[in-house]
């Protein structure tokens, strides 16, 4: 082994010794022992990351993560198995109930996981424990925004969501794939939030026309996808606001 | 404290211990792949929401640290990967058989000047310098975790070590002396 073969070798040999015993090193290690140049190097690469990992093993982390992350998990953990067996079964029931009664309108609703991720990013918004990534009053300058960062963005918006003010847009990844949410000021105080992705990247998708209302997590949402894009429209507002924000749904 | 592992009640970590134990590295390794505070921080909090949704699947506790830091690596790169606006170093000069001296430059220096540097390399090089210097995986790991072969985790590791030297022997004001490349550069030997 040539001392440039044994450096390169050296070279991923952790500083604090964890790699010692590993047999991969253990020729190179032996030829550092007795070769005085590559001692030598070897001894200054010790130092130099020896030096590196400390410093960046100081790096301060901010004091609140830990407190922020607590929480934001609380938000989002599944539900235990026998909660989720629970809630199917009074699921269910509902179902037979509103069937019986001739009733369908989508209240009983299985979020998908894409769902679960938005409306879990949306309560850390909501509460202060993560940020916006940009803010404007302006829809369109959040849309540029989104379309920059390479996050998707429906070519056609609700139009009744064009009057409302906007207020922040954040881009998130659910299994590699961006979604992206807008936030608006909504009509009658509550906010609104928009949450878009790519349909073809979902199992199962909303539906294509009128959007599917549903009630999870103690918000109102409606889905529907449009043009290659599902969509989820978020608020704590009633239901009505949504059905009346989406009226004019092209 | 009872795990959120629904109906796995063996002796799996519950959250709060995972995120005790992980918080700090995972942080650290996101301010060197994501250039900001703030977006670091939501990097590492993506991540553990992450775990908390659907982690519970993995069932191997011995896999938690990887499954961290592999799925925290993925987020970034699908967040960011496209974004080419920062410029990349030069690597002519660093064939030396034997590229020694400048061990010292280490000896005294602080986390946000190590950042800094860092942040002037590729995020090819970035990351497997990130978690080596981390400490916490072997060269293997580190593979594992970016998902490319040993053999390129050493050639990075190489190349960005001496590319991170020579970065730190120019100083601090080092935006000067980055020259921009049409493309990143590849290590010798084929590897990826």
């Amino acid at each position: 082994m040539t001392n440039k073969d044994a450096s390169f070798l050296l070279g991923a040999c952790r500083p604090n010794g964890a790699d010692s015993s590993d047999p991969e090193f253990a020729a190179a290690l032996a030829q550092a022992a007795s070769d005085p140049a590559l001692k030598a190097w070897f001894d200054d690469q010790r130092r130099f990351d020896s030096g590196i990992a400390a410093a960046i093993q100081s790096i301060p982390v901010p004091a609140d993560l830990r407190s922020r992350i607590l929480t934001g998990g609380r938000v989002s953990k599944p539900l235990p198995w026998f909660s989720v067996r629970h809630l199917m079964a009074i699921a269910a029931t509902l179902l037979l109930f509103l069937g019986l009664g001739g009733w369908y309108g989508g209240y009983v609703h299985r979020p998908q996981p894409w769902q679960e991720q938005a409306l879990a990013t949306l309560s850390a918004l909501v509460s202060g424990q993560a940020s916006f990534d940009a803010k404007s009053p302006d829809l369109s300058t959040l849309k540029r925004y989104l379309q920059q960062v390479g996050s998707p963005v429906a070519a056609m918006l609700p139009p009744s969501l064009q009057h409302l003010a906007s207020l922040g847009c954040k881009t998130i990844s659910w299994e590699g794939h961006p979604i992206s949410i807008i936030s608006f000021h909504g009509p009658g105080g509550e906010m609104v939030h928009l949450a878009m992705t790519d349909r073809a990247a979902l199992q199962n998708p909303p539906p294509e026309g009128a959007p599917r209302y549903a009630a999870i997590h103690g918000w109102r949402t409606a889905s529907w996808s449009q043009g290659g894009m599902a969509m989820m429209l978020i608020t704590k507002a009633p239901e009505s606001q949504l059905r009346s924000i989406l009226a004019f749904l092209p | 404290m009872a795990g959120f592992a629904g109906g796995q009640t063996v002796a799996a970590p519950d959250f709060e211990q995972i995120v005790d134990a992980h918080y700090e590295a995972l942080y650290r390794f996101a301010l060197s792949l994501a250039r900001s505070e703030p977006s670091a921080a939501d990097l590492t909090q993506q991540t553990f929401y992450l775990w908390a949704s659907r982690g519970h699947q993995l069932r191997d506790a011995a896999k938690v640290k990887s499954w961290l830091f592999t799925t925290l690596y993925r987020e970034f790169l699908s967040l960011h990967r496209r974004d080419s606006r920062f410029p990349q170093a030069d690597l002519e000069g660093e064939t030396a058989d034997l590229p020694a001296e400048g061990g010292s430059i280490a000896d005294s220096i602080d986390g946000a000047t190590v950042v800094a540097a860092l942040q002037q390399i590729d995020d090819v090089y970035r990351a497997p310098l990130t978690l080596f210097y981390l400490e916490q995986f072997s060269y293997r790991e580190i593979a594992a975790v970016l998902g490319v072969p040993a053999g390129t985790v050493m050639s990075r590791l190489s190349r960005g070590k001496a590319l991170l030297r020579k970065l730190l022997l120019q100083g601090t004001d080092t935006t000067r002396k980055i020259i921009p490349m049409e493309s990143p550069p590849m290590p010798k030997g084929g590897t990826q």
